[in-house]
């Protein structure tokens, strides 16, 4: 709009045009165009419409004016407004203009005078912002004239002045309490008087005054007070938390209520504002020599800056005096694991623990085992980046682990942790050895019971791990997986007693077995066993057994449910206890049946659990005898069309047995129910080969890199490490974990990976169960459960065969298919 | 809040178990969790975090601690003369009042 135009009277649009444009402007929030439009209206024809729209832009314009922070041109435009009645448009905004530049007495004054003439809401706010006012800039007595309502409001402003001064001169607070009670609580000056309230109670009731000043509202113009007041009451510890958010005022009322030295409530501002900036600039503001603050104090916090600026070190040195060696090291290995400096942090932390080592006192030899666990974290976490001149050829885990242990033997979680680390290196020496040592500083630990029982079990120690097993059930005698695992030791220590020829020792092992054998779960391996042990025990003393032991064992057999399994149980069994042949002549009708019975389903993955025990399945030469049943009749099962899990338990425990013949059928009708199974073409070739590499033509060769290459592009790390074991030798995926892992067969999985598929078998568990990852997600983020799981499979055989991107992605889509709730795929073997 | 349990619990880092589970309990006893449930939370998470000696040495040894920092700001607000006691709070001046009042005000009307 061109002001110059509207002032033409030649070219004067209509009112009528110029009403409409007046009400356009209005609309586009173009104020000063509509204040001059409704101006020119108004000189032509005073209407109240447009004296009411003139307004409008008034008050439009003032709102756009505050915004840019001119109050002062603000409270002009308003006065424009200003009626004959005394009132204003927008009162609230006016006084807070005149508020803002300084103009309390006139501020209250519109506050008092616009309170009668408002609607509520308004009216509580203006009668709030008025009580304020006349509290912080008391008008003069003769000048105080017209209170809205009459003699109540004067009432109320004369009890809260009374009592406020009565509490700045320092009257006796049962004086200021009996003032305060002239202030009803619902009027307007109702907050003053629970900030007076709180203010006067002794400092033993700061509960009871806190909670009053809580009641004051917090949208209410006492709100600051109240803030101020909070921070008053606070404890020492709770008003440094609040004191960055106090304004200037409100610090300067804390300070004078608690009787703060202004020069120590401007220093903490400094300190504050230095820390804003960083660990630099608030050490150089606490290093300045001459402060006020104490020495020592000075010292330590400079000291515990260090770490992130290193390079100061020599400043600290000339203002506090040398550092010791173990603080200095101390700060460079915390500076270094800041940077990232991996060659500098192991050797940091050694020369710590050689400092509290050398200290030979009991809390040092503490804090050297807490530095020992931390350098073994370190190289668990980073195990690319260490390289430590001190173990050389040795796991820098367990030997950092085994250090702590020596300086503190009664850390259980370091305890745990090298146990753990001995059995994921398959090292049964290291882990036999740590576990007894463990087991008589913890014998009430079940966790470390158990890895006892484990570690004796992987060294073949049986006796020494149904003693552990026993310790464990005096410890929880309820421990059913214990109870189970105590019978499968004893017949393991009976059967090696009866290969000895000592029938009676192992009569005595399987009598101590049944003790723990639960009534609701009969074990038929046990009483097999156990039958078996007196038909030896009942020849070896040329007595006739009334009991005709033959029928005995047809009668335990039957009892088991199965008679199939059950033959095939006996037979092994037998084998295991080196029965000969002849001896089994009695039942040879019996085991032919069974060879020659239907297979299915059940009765196959029961036999592969039992085939799958470490005992039965490391004594290949000793069960050949019974696998001249079993094998037949495992054959026959091939034509079953397995889940592809399962495929995979048994043919990777009949490639264990050198049952190569089964293992072809088995992965030939694989490929016949479906031509592109990798995995099955994996397990066809193994068969051919016999299991050695050096039987691969080229063309199978070839072939086997190309199902490596997918199974890696599928992420089917089981398939991966068995070929990649298979073509390039166990050692491959050994070597990008740095340390030799000895115990695993040319060709065969370790007895984790056996155990999982075992678990996969009966359970077809994916890697971790879905609620399992949403507890997880829900308990630590969906960015730290990430970074768990990429953790917990770093330190699984199948980090072996996958770069860290690529666990990184598996853990991802883990949690994502978890969170997403959506079945995971099935897994390929 | 502060996160370093010495300072949360406005201890210095070479207190003991015993001075440890004092200042604890009187701090339980100043925010009882029925009414402060989460300052409660964070004191305990303070308290458990160098409850045990262990727990101590490895909180002094492998990480910074703020703590002689917060000591040292909370020098600044210490009442000159009360040692650590609290007081009955003194009168401000009238200027302090009706700056706190009219700040109040300025706040309002955002």
């Amino acid at each position: 709009m061109n002001k110059i135009g509207l002032h033409r009277p030649v070219f004067a649009p209509s009112p009528d045009a110029l009403a409409e444009r007046g009400a356009d402007a209005l609309r586009r929030g173009r104020f000063k165009d509509a204040t001059e439009i409704y101006k020119q209206l108004i000189r032509q024809d005073p209407q109240p419409e447009w004296r009411q729209r003139l307004g409008d832009a008034y008050a439009g314009r003032a709102r756009a004016l505050v915004e840019k922070g001119m109050f002062k041109e603000a409270a002009i435009v308003l006065e424009n407004t200003l009626a004959a009645d005394g009132t204003i448009r927008e009162p609230l905004l006016y006084l807070s203009c005149l508020v803002r530049q300084g103009q309390h007495q006139k501020a209250r004054r519109v506050a008092l005078a616009s309170i009668a003439r408002l609607p509520t809401p308004d009216t509580a706010r203006l009668a709030d912002f008025a009580a304020v006012l006349s509290l912080a800039s008391p008008a003069p007595a003769a000048a105080e004239v017209n209170p809205p309502g009459g003699d109540p409001w004067a009432e109320q402003n004369r009890a809260a002045q009374a009592a406020l001064q009565a509490w700045l001169q320092g009257s006796p607070p049962d004086e200021v309490d009996r003032l305060l009670g002239g202030i009803p609580l619902r009027s307007p000056f109702g907050p003053a008087r629970l900030i007076l309230k709180s203010l006067i109670l002794p400092p033993d009731a700061a509960a009871k005054a806190r909670a009053l000043v809580a009641m004051v509202p917090g949208e209410s113009a006492f709100a600051a007070a109240r803030g101020a007041v909070e921070a008053a009451l606070a404890d020492d510890q709770d008003l440094l938390d609040r004191w960055s958010g106090l304004r200037p005022a409100q610090q300067q009322f804390v300070a004078e209520t608690r009787g703060l030295r202004t020069a120590a409530t401007a220093l903490l501002n400094h300190v504050l504002d230095a820390e804003r900036r960083g660990p630099a600039a608030l050490f150089g503001l606490l290093i300045r020599p001459g402060s006020p603050l104490p020495e020592d104090g000075l010292r330590t916090a400079c000291l515990n800056l260090l770490p992130a600026i290193p390079q100061r070190i020599p400043e600290f040195e000339r203002r506090f005096g040398t550092l010791p060696a173990l603080d200095r090291n101390r700060t460079l290995a915390l500076a270094a694991e800041a940077n990232s400096d991996w060659d500098s942090v192991p050797h940091h932390w050694r020369a710590v623990a050689k400092v509290l080592a050398d200290e030979n006192a009991p809390q040092a030899r503490l804090a050297q085992a807490v530095v020992l666990r931390h350098l073994a974290d370190l190289a668990l976490k980073h195990p690319d980046a260490w390289d430590d001149p001190d173990v050389p050829g040795r796991d820098p885990v367990a030997h950092y682990l085994e250090r702590s242990i020596a300086a503190d033997p009664e850390h259980l979680p370091a305890t745990l942790d090298l146990l753990e680390r001995y059995r994921t290196d398959d090292d049964p020496k290291g882990w036999h050895r740590a576990a007894e040592d463990a087991a008589q500083r913890f014998p009430g630990n079940v966790a470390v019971l158990l890895h006892a029982v484990n570690a004796a079990v992987a060294r073949n120690a049986y006796k020494k791990a149904v003693g552990f097993a026993r310790q464990v059930l005096t410890v929880d005698p309820i421990n059913i997986t214990v109870r189970d695992r105590m019978i499968e030791l004893q017949l393991a220590h009976a059967r090696k007693q009866m290969r000895s020829g000592r029938a009676d020792l192992a009569g005595k092992a399987l009598g101590e077995a049944a003790e723990w054998e639960r009534s609701e779960a009969p074990s038929a391996a046990l009483r097999i066993g156990r039958t078996l042990v007196a038909m030896t025990a009942a020849q070896g003393s040329g007595t006739r057994d009334t009991l005709r032991p033959p029928d005995t064992l047809r009668t335990v057999v039957q009892d088991a449910g199965n008679a199939t399994l059950g033959w095939f149980c006996v037979a092994l069994e037998a084998s295991m206890m080196g029965w000969p042949d002849t001896r089994m002549q009695p039942f040879q009708p019996e085991l032919e049946a069974a060879q020659h019975s239907e297979p299915d389903r059940a009765t196959i993955l029961a036999l592969v659990g039992l085939l799958g025990q470490k005992e039965i399945r490391d004594g290949r030469r000793v069960i050949a005898p019974a696998m001249r049943h079993i094998e037949p009749y495992l054959q026959k099962g091939s034509r079953i069309a397995w889940t592809p899990a399962e495929f995979q338990a048994i043919a990777e425990l009949l490639a264990h047995l050198r049952e190569f013949r089964a293992l072809h059928r088995y992965a030939s009708e694989a490929l016949r129910r479906e031509a592109g199974d990798h995995t099955a073409r994996f397990y066809q070739i193994l068969a051919r080969a016999e299991g050695h590499r050096d039987r691969l033509t080229a063309v199978q060769e070839s072939e086997l890199f190309t199902i490596l290459e997918q199974a890696g592009k599928r992420q089917d790390f089981h398939l991966f490490n068995r070929v990649q074991k298979l073509v390039l030798g166990p050692e491959a995926g050994r070597a990008l974990r740095g340390g030799p892992r000895p115990g695993v067969a040319q060709g065969s999985l370790s007895d984790d990976e056996m155990a999982e598929m075992m678990a996969e078998v009966t359970g077809n568990k994916p890697i971790l169960p879905p609620h399992e990852v949403r507890a997880m997600v829900k308990e630590l983020g969906r960015d730290m459960a990430i970074e768990l799981l990429v953790a917990e499979i770093s330190g699984s055989p199948m980090a072996q065969v996958m770069s860290e991107t690529q666990i990184m992605q598996l853990c991802t889509a883990l949690i994502a298919q978890a969170m997403d709730k959506t079945p995971p795929p099935a897994r390929r073997r | 809040m502060n996160d370093d349990p010495f300072a949360v619990l406005g201890l210095d880092e070479i207190a003991d178990d015993d001075a440890i589970k004092r200042r604890y309990l009187a701090l339980v006893r100043a925010w009882p969790p029925d009414r402060e449930p989460e300052r409660f939370q964070v004191l305990r998470r303070a308290y458990e975090a160098v409850s045990g000696e262990r727990e101590r040495l490895e909180r002094k040894l492998l990480h910074t601690s703020s703590a002689a920092l917060t000591r040292l700001k909370l020098h600044c607000l210490a009442t000159p003369g009360s040692e650590g006691r609290r007081t009955s709070q003194a009168a401000p001046s009238q200027a302090a009042i009706a700056a706190v009042l009219l700040d109040g005000l300025q706040q309002a009307d955002r």
